[in-house]
């Protein structure tokens, strides 16, 4: 596939002064609740964003606003739910945990190991209506020793479902390291097992991303049956915001931020490759991080939910 | 109402009823679909799902492995995908297993979503006193009624007369938001008149289509299966929707006796 590199880097500095603008809610109160932010993980949300059509499905997690981005969920809408917002996509009742956008075909749950099955049913009716989409579920590498990672791969390998398991394997389930509580070195080695496509790839380097997902949804959509990408990755802050992080080092913390961070490293890679020059990279983010701030400037004028519709939506309504 | 028109019931179990009124939803509707343990080849295990495999295939019909958190999830994804998704579990005792997917996403995600996802969804079980008189042990004999009732939109709606099951079937039509839990509750598998005396089946009509307006499908599918009535005429009143509607396409054949057939 074809891919513009100065796009891609534009849309990993747009996704990560999304986030960056998001985290300026929690000391303020505007956002209750835990806030998980994805900054680190770009490169992934912007592989998918090349390779998705607007009838594929996403399930993605509580780290879930790249997918969304990636999905085509407009941001402006997107933001406003993490704001609580009655302008939100959610009229503000699902914050920043539960986007759902129905016209896209993309959801998220707050449950680990929840958006895999959610994927297989969109998979099963793609496949019984003959449509061409595919069902991407997102799961990290604490989701992947949930009973689901088994039971769902193994049902749509059984059936041939078009389901691309994407696994951000960030290396740590909150707190619990991957390789302490994990039978393989890998998730993608897995795949063997139920006689599906696997990969593993460099998830902080976009291109190498970008180009593996567009493989694995290619080959779900021509009916070659799921396939499993996991994409290595180091979540740059704690769990959620406010998390004290003291299960990780300082200096493994350090390295890994400046190993694995994939807005630095495709900097670097453009200007080796006379792409473009600092300056011009710097004027994209720039440019980036004013559009998200003017974004949030706008999304805190906007109304919160009217309280007298505290119970809508709860109970079972007259149709 | 003759004495002719009340003799001339069919007497069915409850389990066929529920069969029969999945039939008569799949053939109205491809978008329903069924999925769960032994409900295919077996024709599930109290035969509620007989016939259908052979009729509506397995891409609409499916077993699925003993996975019940994820196929309960996968209707969830099924319904958002516009399809209309029956889930069977076995016995309501296994709901445990699952239910991280009926409280949270299925009974929750409307909700969240202000408003935005339906969940035309129906969760098909069975419990209490199963075993066909042997009994059965504590872990596959429970009445969930009262736990799955403290969940948010979904509406329990046990069935435990062969009429009811029957509807239980397509309890999921009911409005297109709300998914529903329809348990059978299974009491020696007992053979069962689907039409009572005419003054309790009008009252039950009238009390269900009161409660709601949507409640009328449910109301259809038993009446379908009661004999045609002597006269549209009840006491001198036009009879109810759901008497009327006997009157059609089935009538002839739900007498005594008779194999029912949709053909």
């Amino acid at each position: 596939m074809k891919l513009n590199p100065t796009n891609l880097f534009r849309t990993m500095v747009r996704m990560r002064a999304f986030d960056e603008a998001c985290l300026e809610g929690v000391p303020t109160f505007e956002i209750h609740g835990e806030l998980h932010t994805g900054i680190g993980q770009e490169a992934i949300g912007t592989a998918m964003a090349q390779s998705l059509t607007p009838g594929d499905a996403v399930v993605s997690t509580h780290r879930n606003h790249f997918h969304a981005l990636a999905k085509g969920v407009p941001p402006r809408a997107l933001m406003a739910e993490i704001f609580e917002k009655e302008t939100g996509l959610c009229r503000g009742r699902g914050g920043h945990m539960h986007p759902f956008d129905p016209d896209r075909n993309f959801s998220a749950t707050g449950i680990v190991g929840a958006s895999l099955p959610v994927a297989l049913g969109y998979a099963y009716a793609f496949k019984m209506k003959g449509q061409p989409h595919v069902a991407v579920g997102i799961c990290g590498d604490g989701a992947a020793n949930h009973g689901t990672f088994h039971e769902c791969l193994n049902m749509a390998a059984a059936w041939q479902l078009p389901l691309v398991c994407l696994v951000e394997n960030n290396q740590y389930a909150i707190s619990v390291r991957f390789s302490d509580v994990t039978a393989t070195p890998t998730i993608a080695e897995r795949a063997g097992a139920y006689g599906i496509w696997g990969r593993q790839v460099d998830g902080a380097d976009v291109e190498a991303v970008s180009a593996a997902f567009a493989e694995a949804v290619r080959h779900a959509r021509k009916g070659g049956g799921p396939a499993l990408l996991e994409a290595a990755c180091y979540r740059f802050r704690g769990h959620y915001e406010g998390d004290h992080d003291n299960y990780r080092e300082r200096a493994e913390k350090q390295r890994m931020r400046a190993e694995l961070d994939p807005v630095a490293r495709y900097r670097r890679v453009l200007i080796e490759r006379g792409i473009a020059s600092g300056e011009e990279l710097d004027a994209i983010a720039a440019a980036a991080k004013a559009e998200m701030s003017a974004m949030l400037e706008d999304v805190r004028a906007d109304a919160m939910p009217d309280p007298s519709g505290a119970m809508n939506h709860v109970f079972a309504e007259p149709a | 109402m003759s004495i002719d028109a009340l003799t001339n019931i069919r007497k069915i179990n409850a389990s066929q009823a529920v069969a029969e009124g999945l039939m008569q939803e799949m053939e109205r509707d491809e978008r329903v679909v069924l999925l769960g343990e032994d409900v295919g080849r077996s024709g599930g295990v109290f035969g509620s799902s007989r016939n259908l495999l052979e009729r509506f295939g397995p891409m609409r019909v499916r077993d699925t492995p003993i996975s019940e958190m994820s196929f309960t999830g996968m209707g969830v994804g099924m319904a958002m995908a516009g399809l209309r998704p029956v889930v069977e579990i076995m016995f309501v005792d296994f709901i445990g297993v699952c239910l991280e997917q009926i409280y949270n996403a299925m009974a929750k995600i409307p909700y969240m979503s202000g408003g935005r996802v339906k969940m035309p969804m129906v969760i098909k079980t069975a419990g209490g006193n199963i075993g066909s008189g042997r009994g059965a042990p504590a872990d596959d004999a429970h009445l969930s009624r009262f736990l799955l009732s403290a969940f948010p939109r979904r509406r329990p709606a046990e069935r435990r007369g062969a009429d009811r099951g029957c509807g239980a079937g397509c309890a999921g039509r009911e409005g297109p938001s709300h998914p529903s839990v329809a348990g059978l509750r299974v009491r020696r598998q007992r053979r069962g008149g689907l039409a009572r005396s005419e003054a309790a089946r009008r009252r039950a009509a009238r009390a269900r289509l009161g409660r709601r307006s949507e409640a009328q499908p449910l109301c259809r599918q038993y009446v379908n299966l009661t004999p045609k009535p002597a006269s549209r005429k009840v006491h001198g009143r036009r009879s109810p929707a759901w008497c009327t509607t006997a009157q059609d396409s089935l009538a002839p054949s739900c007498t005594t006796g008779q194999k029912y057939s949709l053909k």
